[in-house]
């Protein structure tokens, strides 16, 4: 029996870590799933994956969705996993899923991240990231949390990044596409604008760049 | 004539014989010194010639007073009188001193008076005698041979005196900066180069870090902590320091402190390698130093040891970590983040136990920290988290500086009904706000339109009041897909559902508002015999209840009588979104995408974009060889003379001392053997198997298997 | 006085009898030669080192009448330099008889050094190393790898690749060096990628553009949507050196084939053996896909740790490489065949992102030297003409070689009749210049001390 030979599929993961509540926006990977299938050919696996961060087998999913609300003190050996993983050209986008400066999420995660990765600095928002597929013009996609005010009251106008021989290597935002695209993707029927269409640019840089 | 006349005739032959010794015995010690004045004017040449690299300031006077004595005693044994005149002699020398020739009657008399003198007495020897001495003009004679003997000597004896007398007085006295610039001319004008001479290099640690400073001899290469000052000190004029960075061509001057002859420059050392590049009269050196950053504080938390859940915030936990830093710690401590509430609203305080501190000047190494957290001072509830970790700082004096951090473990006091429902599946937060105009922003524009209705023509405040009626009408649909969603697992499901239709759910319509029944006052619903329980969100209902109020009021052109409904609606929402949510860790929901069903068919298409190419990595390895064998080629180069031998090493020690440095962070391994090749060629050993195992650490040769294919293989 | 007399007629004495016994040893050796065998022996004491000596020795030779009616016989026990060959070459173009006896244990030692036109222009260097002895690989740098003396009878030929080399490079191997003293890089040109998008091009893309080479491609993510890399152009062996296919995918498979024939390199990866447009063109077809070893990528052999293709090989394909199999065989995993003036690879494995993301932490670098490496097997020689050295000697590559094509095949053994001549230090080579020496002093003393006299 001769295998089928289509090209592997992208696997959606998301990270889940000792600490804090890793699971916080469980919707998200099938919106960005749904979205990848709605507006590119990208084979892509229908359900994605939760990989924890202390296994090895975080290496399998080189692009790693990681959210919460909670303080994240990552563990001696999620440090040592993701160090590995990101020297070897792995990508975590991270989210504040309280979109809030003042936040023990944001505090704590960009400590780690900076132990792990280096300090994280603003990405220009005209980056290649903004344009890889859709074209954002004004960088970050703003959320209704940014926009409502609401977490630090904030419109973060741009993200920050670590970046690693010209490539992001972590993506940090503070606004919140946890809560904006955590909903059923059969809700996007109601929607006069797709507000997951950033989550296909991302898929697509961590694939292609 | 008496005999004492001829005892005083001898006793005058016995002056003039005196005389004639002194005479020569002062030239000879005036050789000797001139000679000892000149060896001390010839070292001092000498060891500022060579910079004065092998003494010191202190040290150079007994070195000079040394040669003195030696130039001295050795030219005092050269010249020394070996026969001294005799009293025939000197009678000679008297009767030469005549015009007419010399008759020798005091010579014969000198000769026969020893024992008899009384016989001679009154012979015409004795007169003749008498009368050569005195016609003989003795003083003049003596005077006269005094100053031919001591002429020479006293002139090269005072000469010398004075070129030693004015070069110290030009030393003393004369500023570093005028001898600088005349020697500077003088160099010139001669075009020799002055040499750069060896240096010294003292390293005084950051003051926070202690330890007193160190001086090193005439080295290459220095390891420095960061923030320590680093002090090049030469002899002779200043010369042109430079600083940069081993891998780039930037350098950027330092200024040479300039004193006494001797001249300094320092540069502050960081946590990476830098270059100090000193040049003078087309002569260069390199100092390396290799910065170091002071590591921060390795802590290990060993009590607790794993994560709890506790029942109640109550009882004692004992803490207890140990820590360690390359310089001292300076404090230590347990440190909490106390996380409180639920869903995506949390509050968190941070908490400090058992802190520890320690001066610096204890230069605390290595510290275990103990402590008791008594749960209750926290004041938790049911459902917070705690996250514990200790931390512990060094003695770096940045306000920035990084705390040395343990692995966290977290506890967190249970939910009474946590134990009641490990089986439920963790729920979606609500999705009021969810790419809509959320209420706050509808609440913001209505009350902009109350405050411009007056000024408005009243259709306008209609047409106006009836739009956001419609946003706040889609607003409210979604909160209802919410909770019938949540009630039912379907969602839109406003239409669908209602009371009295046999599908109970506990809600009921009351025209157009929703309320909760009474057969559901508990708040928990039951709904079919295989739904989850679910509490219904009462704030929601509330919210719900408040749009409708609100859109009815804007749809009738009344955004002044829609605020208030609009702000209760805003408040419940916030109330809704810190009700009680259980929420456990566990799966997901498992959302499925029928992927062959959704595929291509969003309207927005994507763009042709250009990916940006990745830069290659550098050749380090192949780029390192080929210095190194550049390197060894010209140390293997033969030929020429003394100075440019030491200049060709002397280039080779600091292209080497480069590259080590520069290997230093991505391959140490090659950086020490560079190391072993630096010190071999300090002590003058042969290099060929040093530098053949250095290139080996390179690891670029590699052994590959020939096979029938033009090409070596793959490994 | 007397005494000094005595001395001075002594001097004179030796003198005259030195002379004297110097022409009889020369006439009785002119006769002895005359009437002996028509072998001649000449040893030459030649190493490289000694160049001048030999050169000597040779021209000796050649000035002697003798040498147009003897064969001349070079038992060799060093192979001569470069110049005593060229030296030894045209004796025997002029017509001189002239044979050698081989013992130096040389035969077959050739060393070449190659840089094939990729961006990191790595140094491809074979040596074939003589039977049974120990060889060093030099070069300016000094000593770059030995190896011990190997137990096979016959010559061997041992390969190494290497990143930074100083010319001249020698390989010495007993008393023989053999050595080349230039080695040009030729100029890479690009690479064309054809590949889905996904971790597979991805991952490739960025190992082959680590390793220097500049890379064409188009990423197709959707209908609209492309991803391009670089500034692909059509197939054209001006602008590319190889053409990398990743994925089972539509392919121009004529085009390929034009690509191949016309000196370009085409690297199957893959899927890509699996499309069928492909088919005429690859070296080996793939069978059934035989699964990674869990845990192999962590091992010293991480290839066993990738899904790969079984690859059945087309007549005309080479094995290249092969990997342990499961069943005490091994598997070929990369193959390939020579296609018009082009080369085509076949490398069987799937999905080798794993290795950079999976393996040790070498991986990485791993990832893209083996990419580099299989890119290096499909690219065509570098395009410069090597550079005119002329210190150089082209028979330096293969001195034994060489001085077989100039001097003849060496004979098996020395004739019995044959003499043996002493290498000669005197007027040719049969008179000791002790003897004219020893003369020349004694008359030189006797002067002198008739001279010290006041005599003439």
């Amino acid at each position: 029996m001769i295998p089928p030979t289509a090209t592997e599929p992208f696997v959606f993961a998301t990270a889940q870590y000792e600490s804090g509540d890793w699971d916080s926006a469980p919707l998200v990977p099938a919106n960005v799933i749904d979205s990848v299938a709605r507006y590119t050919s990208l084979p892509v696996r229908p359900q994605g994956v939760i990989v924890p961060l202390a296994s090895e087998a975080a290496f399998q999913y080189p692009l790693l969705y990681l959210t919460g609300h909670l303080p994240v003190r990552f563990t001696t050996r999620e440090s040592e996993v993701l160090t590995r993983y990101l020297a070897r050209g792995g990508m975590l986008f991270v989210d504040d899923h309280n979109h809030d400066v003042d936040g023990a999420f944001h505090k704590t995660v960009r400590e780690e991240i900076r132990r792990v990765a280096g300090p994280l600095t603003p990405l220009p928002n005209n980056h290649e990231l903004y344009r890889c597929f859709f074209k954002f013009e004004d960088g970050p996609p703003t959320t209704s949390h940014e926009m409502n005010g609401w977490g630090d009251n904030l419109v973060h106008e741009h993200l920050d990044a670590v970046l690693r021989d010209g490539r992001i290597s972590v993506l940090y935002s503070n606004k919140d596409y946890s809560s904006e695209w955590s909903f059923h993707p059969d809700n996007k029927r109601f929607l006069s604008i797709d507000n997951t269409k950033f989550g296909v640019n991302l898929v697509v840089y961590a694939l292609t760049r | 004539m008496r005999a004492s006349s001829v005892r005083e005739l001898i006793a005058r032959v016995d002056d003039v014989r005196t005389a004639l010794v002194r005479a020569q015995q002062v030239r000879t010690l005036l050789v000797a010194a001139g000679v000892a004045l000149a060896a001390a004017i010839t070292l001092r040449a000498v060891l500022a010639a060579i910079g004065g690299a092998s003494t010191s300031g202190s040290a150079q006077p007994i070195w000079l007073a040394v040669a003195a004595l030696l130039g001295g005693a050795l030219a005092w044994w050269r010249v020394r009188p070996r026969h001294a005149p005799t009293r025939t002699i000197a009678a000679l020398w008297v009767e030469e001193r005549l015009s007419t020739p010399p008759s020798f009657a005091l010579v014969t008399l000198v000769e026969h008076a020893d024992g008899s003198a009384t016989e001679l007495e009154g012979t015409p020897l004795a007169q003749a005698s008498l009368q050569i001495l005195q016609r003989a003009p003795v003083s003049d004679a003596l005077a006269q041979l005094r100053w031919s003997a001591w002429r020479g000597p006293l002139l090269f004896a005072v000469a010398a005196t004075v070129v030693l007398s004015v070069s110290s007085v030009w030393q003393g006295v004369v500023p570093a900066r005028v001898r600088e610039a005349i020697a500077g001319t003088q160099t010139n004008a001669a075009d020799a180069p002055t040499p750069l001479g060896a240096w010294r290099v003292r390293i005084t640690p950051p003051a926070y870090a202690g330890g007193s400073a160190q001086t090193l001899g005439d080295v290459a290469t220095v390891s420095a902590l960061a923030g320590s000052v680093v002090e090049l000190q030469g002899e002779g004029a200043a010369p042109d320091v430079l600083t940069g960075r081993p891998s780039s061509p930037i350098t950027q001057p330092v200024a040479a402190q300039s004193r006494d002859g001797n001249w300094s420059a320092r540069v502050l050392a960081d946590s990476a390698p830098t270059t100090l590049q000193v040049s003078r009269a087309g002569q260069s050196r390199l100092l390396v130093i290799e910065g170091h950053a002071d590591t921060i504080p390795s802590v290990s938390l060993d009590a607790p040891v794993r994560d709890s859940v506790f029942r109640e915030a109550r009882g004692t936990l004992a803490l207890a970590a140990s820590a360690r830093d390359d310089i001292g710690l300076t404090r230590a401590a347990f440190e909490l983040i106390v996380s409180s509430g639920e869903g995506e609203r949390f509050t968190v305080r941070t908490v400090s136990v058992g802190t520890t501190t320690w001066p610096t000047s204890a230069r605390q190494r290595q510290a275990t920290v103990r402590g008791t957290l008594d749960i209750a001072t926290l004041k938790l509830i049911p459902g917070d988290i705690v996250h514990l970790r200790a931390v512990a700082r060094d003695g770096h004096p940045s306000p920035s500086r990084d705390l040395g951090s343990s692995e966290t473990r977290v506890f967190r006091i249970a939910k009474p009904n946590e134990y009641d429902s490990v089986a439920v599946e963790p729920a979606p937060p609500p999705e009021v706000d969810k790419s809509l105009l959320s209420q706050r922003m509808l609440l913001m524009l209505t009350e902009k339109l109350d405050k411009q209705q007056r000024r408005m023509v009243r259709a306008d405040v209609v047409r106006e009041s009836q739009k956001l009626a419609r946003d706040q009408a889609r607003l409210r649909l979604a909160v209802g897909d919410v909770i019938f969603q949540r009630l039912s697992g379907e969602s839109s499901a406003e239409h669908a559902h209602f009371a009295g239709d046999g599908h109970d759910h506990g809600v009921d319509q009351q025209g157009g508002k929703l309320g909760v029944n009474s057969a559901s006052s508990t708040g928990m619903l039951e709904e079919g015999n295989d739904s989850p329980v679910v509490a219904i969100n009462k704030p929601l209902l509330e919210a719900y209840n408040a749009m409708w109020d609100a859109g009815r009021a804007l749809e009738q052109g009344d955004p002044h009588g829609a605020i208030p409904p609009m702000r209760l609606a805003l408040e419940a929402i916030e109330r809704s979104r810190a009700a009680s949510r259980v929420y456990l860790r566990g799966r997901p929901p498992q959302v499925i995408i029928d992927i062959a069903k959704v595929r291509l068919v969003g309207k927005d298409t994507g763009l042709m974009t250009q990916r940006s190419t990745r830069s290659a990595l550098p050749r380090r390895d192949a780029e390192r060889d080929a210095r190194l064998v550049s390197i060894a080629q010209s140390l293997a180069t033969a030929g020429g003379d003394a100075a440019i031998v030491a200049a060709r090493q002397g280039a080779a020690r600091d292209s080497l001392a480069l590259l080590r440095v520069e290997s230093l962070s991505d391959a140490p391994a090659f950086a020490e053997s560079l190391g072993r090749v630096l010190t071999a060629l300090e002590r003058g050993e042969d290099l060929t198997p040093l530098l053949v195992d250095a290139r080996r650490t390179l690891g670029n040769v590699e052994r590959a298997t020939v096979g029938r294919w033009s090409r070596v293989l793959p490994p | 006085m007397r005494v000094r007399m005595v001395f001075e007629r002594i001097c004179r004495t030796i003198a005259l009898g030195a002379l004297a016994a110097g022409v009889a040893m020369a006439f009785v050796a002119h006769r002895s030669a005359d009437a002996g065998s028509a072998w001649r022996t000449i040893t030459l004491t030649d190493a490289t080192d000694s160049t001048s000596n030999a050169q000597g020795v040779l021209a000796r030779t050649v000035r002697d009448p003798r040498a147009m009616r003897d064969t001349l016989l070079f038992p060799l026990t060093a192979l001569p330099s470069p110049s005593t060959r060229a030296a030894i070459g045209a004796m025997q173009l002029s017509g001189l008889p002239l044979r050698w006896e081989d013992r130096t244990g040389a035969a077959g030692m050739a060393l070449s050094v190659t840089r094939d036109a990729t961006p990191r222009a790595a140094f491809d260097v074979r040596v074939s190393r003589p039977a049974a002895g120990p060889i060093a690989l030099r070069d300016a740098g000094g000593l770059l790898d030995s190896l011990e003396a190997g137990d096979k009878a016959t010559p061997t030929v041992q390969g190494w690749r290497i990143a930074s080399l100083t010319a001249p490079v020698q390989v010495i191997a007993g008393s023989g060096t053999a050595s080349q003293r230039l080695v040009e890089a030729g100029t890479p040109k690009r690479v064309l990628v054809i590949a889905l998008p996904g971790w597979e091009s991805k991952f490739t893309i960025a190992a082959l553009e680590e390793s220097g080479w500049a890379v064409d491609g188009s990423l197709r993510i959707s209908p609209t949507g492309v991803s391009t890399v670089g500034s692909p152009q059509r197939l054209d062996t001006a602008r590319y050196a190889a053409v990398v296919v990743l994925d089972s995918m539509a392919v121009d498979g004529n085009a390929l084939r034009a690509f191949a024939q016309q000196g370009g390199g085409v690297l199957l990866s893959g899927d890509a053996l699996r499309v069928p447009s492909l088919a005429a063109l690859r070296p080996a077809r793939a069978t059934e896909v035989r699964s990674a070893t869990a845990g192999a990528l962590l091992t010293p052999t991480p290839r066993l740790g990738l899904e790969a293709w079984e690859l059945a090989l087309t007549p005309d394909a080479e094995p290249v490489l092969r990997d342990a199999g499961s069943h005490g065989h091994d598997e070929v995993v990369v193959a390939a065949r020579r296609i018009g003036a082009g080369r085509v690879v076949a490398s069987a494995y799937r999905q080798s992102w794993r290795w950079r993301m999976e393996g040790t932490d070498d991986g990485l670098r791993d990832h893209a030297r083996w990419w580099g490496r299989l890119l290096a097997l499909t690219v065509p020689d570098g395009g410069s003409a090597p550079s005119v050295d002329i210190a150089a000697w082209p028979g330096d590559v293969a001195p034994h070689a060489d001085l077989v094509a100039l001097a003849g095949p060496p004979i098996d053994s020395a004739p019995p009749t044959a003499r043996h001549t002493s290498p000669g230090r005197g007027f040719g080579g049969q008179v000791p210049a002790i003897l004219y020496v020893l003369a020349a002093v004694s008359l030189l003393a006797e002067w002198a001390s008739r001279r010290l006299r006041g005599l003439r």
